[in-house]
């Protein structure tokens, strides 16, 4: 049930939050999990850095892998872009033991890159990022009118979602009546 | 402008709401007119302290720590959509200024808005009668029935009926601070309501020992007057002698007759000299 290689008991990854290097504290050596997205380009991640995933970490706590069995089955995020997937194990593995500043440029400015990376993260529960990323979502509209949000968010317009709403019910109406007459088929 | 597809309403409503709470007050209530599906989503009532100035360009001030957020209102087209800070002492004003048609409606109605849509408090109001003659009693009424209370009010102007200003002194709720910068065509005596604790009056030709005697706020600052040094030596050895104004403490004054004050104003009293310091 180890997942380190000094072989505790523990599931829990080997490296505290905070920076381990100290001249004096002992070399731990550190474990490695894999993720994968939609891609399957597998992703080699120290536990240190995965720590700031809490549905990762929760996964890692609960399955107990050994390296060998986390090399062998990656942790597959089907519903992540590669690039995407890349760009938050990137972050991961620059922020591994570290205190997370106020801020963070390095973020995608691409709307869809920053829309993927936001489900992404959120998703993947990692908190400081995602704190990030609404702020960078945030900025999108810095300063813009009712209408330019609704372009710039694309906010369906009141007559659009009334559409859509109808659209719906009568979607569902026809859904009723369809397992209605089927009932009574089956009930002949 | 990139086209990629954002399509903000998508997201998980946590994140939404994450993303809610990182706007700042005004994009928060754009996003909420943006839509009446967004007017639904904006549940997030985070408390602001607001200020109304009732100037030539009507506005309102939403403060969020060391930001205050400045909408402002004008009947210049021209100048429609000007936006600008200023910053000073690690704080700063976001100034945006639209138009309107008509200004003070507009104010008003974009105040009442806030106010239905996040927490906000009213801290202070600033009215300029000059900018309102024949106004301010509207103004007032208004203010009585959508503003329960104000910590402070600053009213200014020049040759007003005193009953203006008194009008507005008999029905606007204030907590902490009054200041009166105006002048009245009768220069008679004003009833300053009982709850403040600090009054600051600029015009104070008016004001007599006796209506000095009979105030009980905290904090008094008067320019302008009147008050002779004997007078004001009869005050200091009431409140010295605590036979009044046991709540005071702190008292300004101009000085009518700077020359004989230490003698004659000073009377009787123990005292020590401070810095001069500059008028108001």
């Amino acid at each position: 049930m180890s997942s380190t290689e000094q072989g505790t008991s523990s599931a829990a990854p080997a490296e505290p939050t905070t920076a381990p290097e100290s001249a004096a504290a002992p070399e731990v050596p550190e474990s490695f999990y894999y993720v994968h997205g939609k891609d399957k380009v597998v992703h080699k991640v120290s536990a240190g850095a995965l720590q700031h995933s809490a549905l990762i970490h929760g996964m890692i706590s609960n399955l107990g892998y050994t390296e060998e069995q986390a090399k062998a089955n990656p942790f597959p995020f089907e519903n992540i872009d590669g690039d995407i997937l890349q760009m938050v194990v990137d972050w991961c593995n620059q922020h591994k033991g570290k205190p997370t500043p106020p801020e963070d440029t390095n973020l995608p400015k691409q709307k869809e890159k920053l829309f993927d990376l936001v489900l992404a993260v959120n998703y993947l529960e990692i908190k400081e990022l995602l704190t990030y990323c609404c702020k960078q979502v945030a900025m999108m509209v810095k300063g813009k009118s009712p209408e330019e949000i609704r372009e710039i968010w694309m906010i369906p317009t009141d007559a659009e979602d009334e559409a859509a709403e109808k659209e719906a019910k009568k979607r569902a109406g026809k859904e009723a009546a369809g397992e209605t007459a089927a009932a009574a088929g089956d009930a002949k | 402008m990139d086209q990629a597809p954002f399509r903000f309403v998508d997201l998980d409503y946590v994140v939404i709401r994450e993303v809610l709470k990182t706007l700042d007050p005004i994009d928060y209530i754009n996003f909420s007119k943006a839509s009446k599906s967004c007017k639904r989503l904006s549940t997030i009532k985070t408390r602001y302290k607001v200020s109304l100035t009732f100037t030539d360009r009507p506005a309102v001030w939403i403060g969020t720590g060391p930001v205050t957020y400045v909408m402002k209102w004008t009947d210049n087209s021209l100048i429609d959509g000007s936006r600008w800070t200023e910053t000073c002492q690690g704080k700063s004003w976001k100034r945006r200024l639209t138009y309107s048609e008509n200004p003070l409606s507009s104010m008003k109605e974009f105040y009442l808005y806030a106010r239905s849509l996040m927490g906000v408090e009213l801290d202070f109001v600033l009215m300029n009668m000059d900018d309102y003659r024949g106004e301010c009693r509207e103004i007032v009424d208004w203010l009585r029935s959508n503003c329960l209370e104000s910590s402070a009010l600053s009213v200014l102007g020049e040759r007003h009926r005193r009953e203006e200003l008194q009008y507005a002194l008999d029905n606007l709720k204030l907590k902490d601070s009054l200041k009166i910068r105006v002048t009245t065509i009768e220069q008679l005596p004003l009833v300053i309501p009982e709850s403040i604790e600090e009054l600051h009056i600029t015009y104070g030709s008016w004001v007599t020992i006796e209506y000095v005697m009979s105030l009980k706020m905290r904090n008094f600052t008067f320019h302008g007057t009147k008050l002779a040094n004997q007078e004001l030596n009869v005050f200091y050895k009431s409140w010295i002698e605590m036979k009044s104004h046991q709540s005071l403490e702190y008292f300004e004054v101009n000085l009518t007759d700077e020359e004989d004050f230490v003698a004659v104003g000073l009377r009787g009293i123990p005292y020590e000299m401070g810095p001069p310091r500059p008028g108001p």
